[in-house]
């Protein structure tokens, strides 16, 4: 809603300057988008000076002028507006290029082959309240070329504000007036609505025949009026709240429901036929509506979500609270008018609406809560008035009003003790009261009854009224106290610090932390997944390519990888740690993962040793890792997996479950983005982790006697597998084998090619004495004979 | 005649003293070269009577021996770089290392500002992305057709196939962390209190640019007590914000709506920037809003199993992007997501 702060006045007394009006919005609880001080933003605004006019060709109220818009520059501009202009006149001038307070932006037109280079500006245009005739009109030629803010004093502002939907009652200036009124301790001025002169007969009777849907329903027949447009002073207030004006009798409605915010509105009663209805739509029925749409009710259909409709005798005339019908709606023959003021029932209006997809200023207010009693009263009464005054009104019938249960205020119990309790500061019952009171409600003395105005529609718990008194008191005086409550130890989970120790430990060893997106195309095949199940889709996505949830972390490091190479970043260490999802089962599946992704140089600065990383490397990176976790020793088992290049690629085996999967990035994949370079993924699920790592380590007493130190070199066939070979030789060795190391494996020049030399490293000792070499020696002669026979391994040296 | 003992003192003096291996060299000639101090003294050996002889000549043995102990040990600390030109160590060349690595800065703002609140006595948990309609909205007092709804542009999941799943419990993705409210205090049992807190990623179906993204952070907390105030609410956040932006960090409280609080209040922090003198950051204000918060809603307790007459309760949420973005004046939150090496390693 875009408020004019002028309007806005015109409900407080005494006058309050702008700048303090300002600075109390914010007061009341409603989200202030934007507050444009039009003394400011008017400043590209300038007084321009008709020097010629012309009917534009082909029409008859539209004119090509020459405005001089400083001293010997004339631009053409066409003016459409409905305001008369003369040659000699001073007006302000947008020129193209501005943007205007209430968000528009003016730019070059065309009207045939006529360009207009601007705008003539109405005040409405220009989010202004009209003083005068709706123009701004200097005749002072020193004023040329000048801002209209220099030239003239302009006090006013637009304020866009956003009302939560916990506060429809703010849906009319009314409403907002009365908060400040209550902030500002002013006195709230409700409008003027002089009751009718003359009366006539003439009345409709209203039925409702859907009285949980339909609250109360008044209407009332002014006859006489004269259809036109409407005064300056209301055309410019609908304009600067981004209304268009339409005639006299439709501005009304507006300018009503943007003082009162009550809908209401107006059928030529010519169209009405016998009585007012107000039922649901009945199958086959249909209706087109004041926006060239039609509804309709289909046959077959639930009555149950059939739409509310405004009828006479015999057919729709209404979207109810939604919108009008076109039929029945106001038009240049008008001359007798039945004003409708009702109350809908917010569900229902909201339902139809979102059904049918139609929404109105009306419905927006509608399915967010009116006021049956002060406000729709208030708002009735003032459109009658306005009738008479705007729109040559020369008759008023008797009202109809239909209310079969009328809405009871609500009453709560608020003692002070509880609203200072609640908000932790003393609150006096005065205080109470006083705030309270200034917000429209009744309280007994000693607090036990508040009886609260039916347009507050958000209040249906006492904690609202506390709320109300904060807001009245304002917020800065609830300071801040520490708790008087126990306080309870602080603490994370398990799986929580299980991901700071592997970051800790990645970050350590020089990789960057990265933050992907979760969402992935569905196009494309699944790379890198380790996931059963079916995958996650969104029914309503943004667009396609952020449709998926994703099931693997690698892709988007892959992406992140691609992305840093352009940028000339080719050594990459990134990781990230986040969610993977699919549905094994019924439900939905979350599970942590470590994506980790690496390549390029294994040092960033090196000028002597320069290589590259390899397998190796990662799987280091994973070992650290999982160690950061006090995990138990993992082994890798080949495998394969689509993304993973053939024969690169090893699962990763904790406690005897696969957790997790690393290898090299297929090269196809990277040299489609321009990547040469071998890069190694890998990624692992932190859950099963943090179950099998342990919680705390218990001590083991330190060795008290020397270790016996033996290399060993021996040649193997080159397919056995080093981790065999170790398994054989702790095995062979038995308890005395404290350690074994790989040192060096070689394989080429000068050895068998279907063998590799492997060099060990063992260190031996006994926890309860110092070892002999003839002991140890012994040991290593049953190690050698097992790698013998089990593998045919020959000793190259000891 | 000089004493044995002095001249050792004297020598040991100068070669303390001696800076470079040349000035060490010539305190060696000086005293235990062929004419050196010490070395003339044996020359002197013949003159005395043959009884203190052998005394003597043990005392010269032994000062010698302490002299080029020394001489020795002083020239390991004076003779480091004095090798020859060609073997000379360029100590300006680059040492041979990493980059550091760098956790991503979303992750430093949510990690300390769960350090913070740990020391509050809050209680860190994860909660599921993918929610029903029932924890992200309902117990949260926005029934369906409310029109807070609206306030939130929801990603629904595709329902799977035969599957009927009650309006309740069709899966959506979280929009907010806050939906954790309710699991939390459902798993307590109506137990007091409750101090806990959750981050994770929340998702709204938001158009991409420079302020939006369709997938953010949110950090939430809520407490429960049976006398918890809004003054604590104000208490605990301003802890919060000294442990973030410093403990000159002020706040300012406005009124606001969420449909989970009342009353509901919108946070602003002073401008870090400027120091409330007016910059571009908080739009010549002087305040930065950076979270919502409130007084838990009666309804929220009672679907929590709680019993409003006994229990109060405050919440609120903070977007971690947003803290972010300020803490380091991040313009464009698709820097966030786009994992840039030269943005990463500014953190
Ligand atoms: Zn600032």
């Amino acid at each position: 809603m875009i408020v004019n702060t002028e309007w806005l006045l015109d409900y407080l007394t005494p006058r309050c300057a702008l700048a303090d009006l300002l600075t109390a919005l914010p007061r009341v609880g409603l989200d202030i988008e934007a507050a444009h001080v039009l003394e400011r933003e008017l400043a590209p605004v300038r007084v321009g000076f008709i020097r010629a006019k012309r009917p534009l060709a082909g029409t008859s109220d539209k004119f090509v002028c020459d405005v001089e818009v400083a001293k010997g520059d004339v631009r053409q501009i066409v003016c459409a507006s409905a305001h008369p202009i003369e040659v000699g006149w001073g007006v302000p001038v947008a020129l193209a290029g501005t943007d205007l307070p209430n968000g528009e932006s003016i730019g070059e037109a065309s009207f045939g082959d006529v360009v207009s280079k601007g705008m003539i500006c109405l005040d409405g245009e220009l989010g202004l309240s009209a003083k005068g005739t709706g123009l701004q009109v200097f005749k002072d030629e020193a004023l040329l070329g000048k801002s209209i803010t220099e030239a003239t004093k302009i006090d006013e502002a637009l304020v866009h504000v956003k009302v939560y939907p916990n506060r429809p009652d703010c849906l009319g200036l009314i409403g907002i007036a009365r908060e400040l009124a209550a902030m500002l301790d002013l006195k709230l001025v409700l409008p003027s609505a002089p009751a009718p002169t003359v009366y006539t007969k003439d009345s409709v009777p209203v039925e409702i025949q859907a009285p949980s849907l339909c609250t109360r329903y008044t209407c009332q027949v002014v006859g006489g009026v004269r259809i036109g447009k409407s005064q300056p002073w209301m055309a410019s207030r609908l304009m600067a709240a981004g209304l268009r004006p339409i005639n006299n009798v439709v501005d009304i409605t507006n300018f009503v429901m943007l003082e009162w915010g009550q809908p209401l509105h107006a059928f030529d009663l010519k169209r009405v036929r016998e009585k007012i209805v107000v039922r649901k739509f009945a199958a086959g029925e249909t209706l087109r509506l004041l926006d060239g749409r039609s509804i309709e009710q289909k046959t077959g259909e639930s009555d149950e979500y059939a739409p509310l409709a405004i009828a006479d005798a015999h057919a729709p005339m209404a979207l109810a609270g939604i919108m009008g019908g076109e039929s029945s709606g106001i038009s240049e023959t008008t001359s007798d008018v039945l004003l409708e003021a009702a109350h809908f029932e917010p569900t229902g209006i909201r339902l139809s609406g979102r059904r049918l997809g139609v929404s109105s200023d009306s419905s927006y207010r509608f399915e967010r809560g009116t006021d049956p009693n002060e406000s729709l009263e208030g708002a009735q009464a003032r459109a009658i008035a306005l009738l008479f005054s705007e729109a040559g009104g020369q008759s008023a019938g008797p009202l109809t009003d239909a209310y079969p249960s009328p809405a009871k205020r609500a009453v709560f119990a608020l003692p002070a003790e509880r609203v200072s309790s609640y908000l932790g500061i003393h609150v006096t019952r005065e205080q109470v009261i006083s705030s309270l009171t200034k917000l429209g409600c009744n309280c007994s003395d000693d607090l036990s009854r508040v009886d609260v105005p039916t347009r507050r529609v958000d209040v249906n718990d006492a904690v609202v009224l506390i709320e109300d008194v904060a807001r009245v008191l304002g917020y800065e005086a609830i300071t801040p106290a520490a708790s008087p409550e126990t306080p309870t130890a602080g603490g994370t989970t398990a799986l929580d610090q299980a991901r700071q120790a592997v970051r800790a430990s990645l970050t350590g060893s020089g990789f960057l932390e990265i933050r992907g997106v979760p969402l992935e195309p569905v196009e494309g095949a699944e790379m890198f997944s380790q996931l059963a199940g079916a995958s996650i889709t969104l029914a309503n996505p943004l667009n396609a390519d952020l449709s998926r949830l994703r099931r693997s972390l690698v892709p988007f490091l892959v992406k992140t990888a691609v992305y840093n190479a352009s940028r000339r970043a080719v050594n990459f260490r990134y990781f990230e740690i986040d969610k993977v999802f699919s549905r094994p089962a019924k439900d939905p599946e979350e599970r942590w993962a470590l994506g980790i992704l690496l390549g390029g140089a294994l040092n960033d600065a090196d000028w002597s040793t320069r290589r590259e990383c390899d397998f190796f490397d990662l799987k280091g990176a994973v070992e650290s890792a999982l160690e950061s976790l006090r995990a138990p020793k993992a082994t890798f088992v080949p495998t394969s997996l689509d993304g993973y290049a053939e024969g690169t690629a090893a699962q990763i085996v904790v406690n005897g479950a696969v957790i997790g999967v690393l290898g090299q990035v297929k090269a196809e994949m990277l040299a489609a983005e321009r990547i040469y370079q071998p890069v190694f993924a890998a990624e692992l699920f932190i859950e099963p982790l943090v179950a099998g790592s342990r919680v705390s380590a218990t001590f083991v007493a330190l060795p008290r006697f020397p270790a016996v130190f033996r290399d060993l070199s021996f040649l193997a066939n080159r397919d056995t597998p080093y981790a065999a070979l170790e398994t054989a030789i702790r095995e062979a060795a038995g308890a005395q084998l404290e350690s074994v190391d790989c040192m060096d494996v070689f394989a080429g020049k000068g050895i068998d090619p279907a063998k590799r030399s492997i060099a060990v490293s063992m260190v031996f000792r006994a926890a309860d004495r110092t070892l002999s070499s003839e002991e140890v020696n012994a040991t290593v002669d049953q190690i050698i004979e097992r790698l013998g026979k089990e593998f045919s391994a020959e000793l190259r040296s000891r | 005649m000089q004493s044995i003992s002095e001249l050792v003192e004297r020598a040991l003096a100068q070669i303390n003293a001696a800076a470079t291996p040349a000035a060490l060299d010539q305190v060696r000639v000086q005293y235990l070269g062929k004419a050196g101090e010490l070395t003339s003294q044996l020359k002197s050996l013949g003159s005395l009577p043959a009884e203190e002889r052998k005394a003597f000549g043990q005392s010269v043995n032994a000062a010698k021996a302490q002299l080029e102990e020394a001489l020795n040990e002083r020239k390991s600390v004076v003779g480091q770089g004095a090798k020859p030109a060609s073997a000379m160590l360029d100590v300006t060349l680059p040492g041979r290392r990493r980059l550091a690595g760098r956790p991503h800065p979303m992750t430093v703002t949510a990690e300390t500002m769960k350090r913070i609140l740990m020391g509050l006595g809050f209680t860190y948990e994860d909660f599921p992305d993918i929610e029903t309609e029932y924890f992200n909205f309902d117990a949260l007092n926005t029934p369906p057709w409310h029109p807070a709804r609206d306030m939130h542009d929801t990603f629904y999941i595709t329902p799977t196939d035969g599957e009927h799943r009650l309006q309740t419990e069709a899966e959506l993705m979280r929009t907010h962390t806050t939906a954790f409210q309710g699991r939390v205090m459902r798993a307590r049992n109506g137990q007091v209190p409750i101090r806990a807190m959750t981050t994770g990623r929340c998702y709204r179906k938001d158009d991409i640019d420079a302020s939006h993204f369709p997938i953010f952070q949110q950090l939430d907390v809520f407490a429960v007590g049976t006398n918890l105030t809004m003054s604590d609410l104000r208490w605990t956040l301003t802890e919060l914000a000294k442990g973030l932006f410093g403990g000159e960090a002020k706040l300012r409280f406005r009124p606001s709506y969420f449909p989970f609080t009342t009353p509901s209040a919108e946070v602003d922090v002073s401008c870090i920037i400027c120091k409330q003198k007016g910059c571009s950051l908080c739009s010549r204000t002087g305040w930065i809003e950076v979270l919502g918060s409130g007084m838990m809603r009666p309804e929220v307790l009672k679907m929590g199993g709680l019993d409003p007459a006994k229990h109060q309760g405050f919440a609120f949420g903070i977007g971690v992007d947003r803290i972010t973005m300020l803490r380091h004046q991040i313009n464009d939150i698709r820097h966030l997501y786009q994992n840039e090496e030269a943005f990463l390693r500014q953190f």
